[in-house]
């Protein structure tokens, strides 16, 4: 079952690349912003650093809308729940960003409030280090995730692995 | 409302009309800063706070605070018991502020509620009722208002460890393999 069985692998192939290239190019970020990584991704997207650039600056509040999340800030215990749904409701594909140390490991934060790495319960494609990161990092962070799109076979995702 | 037409008082004549009143209550009291302290015991706060309200000398209208403590292994003389809740009012008509510190044995945590007398008081008893565990007696609502409603411990009691008791791994409702 497929498209790989009915056309080709040379087809499929450059469907692949069509749709990556399309995928990575616009990827519509879902920010969940809750500390001051929130505020470094603002400047990120304003015309001094211009996330536009890499075709991501359509930011969309609502995650039915979006393809790209990004967990920026310390994500407390009673907010975990809530940013687990708000996964799940982003349609697939979809990809995850862990922006600073909070997000990432819990940083300074080693207490009984806090989720230390939200990876514990959603699915992390790149962590930027940094408390903020650098907008620079930013940046780096969408190629590194536009990389891991180019190399991702459509199949993959239909068959749900 | 109307203009309370009782002239002001100063700290030395509070003092004096609360120790009138409530001579057996009162273990201690200190001026100090523009501030009067007050230790009573947990069962004298509902008589000390309606009297400090509706009293037309004192006239506290205004309920700024409820904050709680642990003085778990605290060496002084001055603590009676392992918990205080500490209450602040202020009167606008004399420029008066009272802190209140009704000590609270482990024991039996508990207290009566101000909600009655001060509606602002209503979510600041449910911030102490869930970092001490301190049961406010006839509260509307005595719920948790800061930490998730299944979490199970008093995270500002003082043998409670900073990094909690594995609260923060556990997600037994939460599971993305469920669907």
């Amino acid at each position: 079952m497929g498209i790989e069985s009915r056309l080709g692998s040379y087809f499929t192939t450059k469907l692949d690349k069509i749709v990556n290239w399309g995928r990575k190019n616009s990827l519509w970020p879902m920010p969940f912003g809750t500390a001051c990584c929130a505020i470094e991704f603002m400047s990120t997207l304003c015309s001094r650093f211009d996330y536009a650039r890499f075709g991501a600056e359509v930011i969309r509040f609502s995650p039915r809308q979006s393809d790209l999340l990004i967990v920026a800030g310390r994500i407390a215990i009673k907010q975990m729940p809530v940013l687990i749904k708000i996964y799940e409701q982003m349609p697939e594909p979809k990809w995850v960003m862990s922006v600073g140390a909070c997000a990432s490991s819990g940083g300074t934060f080693d207490t009984y409030t806090l989720v230390q790495g939200i990876d514990r319960f959603i699915p992390v494609d790149v962590y930027l280090a940094g408390c903020p990161p650098r907008p620079e990092a930013f940046i780096d962070a969408l190629l590194f995730i536009q990389n891991k799109i180019s190399q991702e076979r459509i199949q993959d995702k239909i068959h749900g692995s | 409302m109307e203009v309370n037409s009782v002239p002001e008082l100063g700290y030395e004549e509070l003092v004096t009309i609360l120790q009138e009143k409530f001579a057996h209550q009162i273990i201690k009291d200190e001026i100090f800063r523009d501030l009067l302290n007050l230790d009573i015991y947990s069962k004298d706060i509902l008589d000390i706070v309606a009297f400090l309200r509706d009293d037309s000398r004192l006239d506290f209208q205004l309920f700024v605070d409820i904050s709680g403590v642990d003085y778990l292994e605290y060496q002084d003389d001055s603590i009676l018991e392992r918990f205080a809740v500490i209450y602040i009012f202020y009167s606008f008509h004399n420029n008066l502020r009272i802190k209140i510190r009704a000590f609270i044995s482990e024991q039996k945590a508990e207290i009566e509620s101000i909600s009655q007398f001060y509606q602002g008081a209503n979510w600041p008893e449910r911030e102490v009722y869930d970092m001490y565990g301190i049961h406010f007696r006839n509260h509307p609502d005595l719920k948790r208002i800061l930490m998730p409603e299944d979490f199970g411990a008093n995270p500002l009691r003082k043998d409670y460890p900073l990094q909690g008791r594995g609260e923060r791994d556990r997600f037994p409702d939460y599971n993305l393999e469920k669907e």
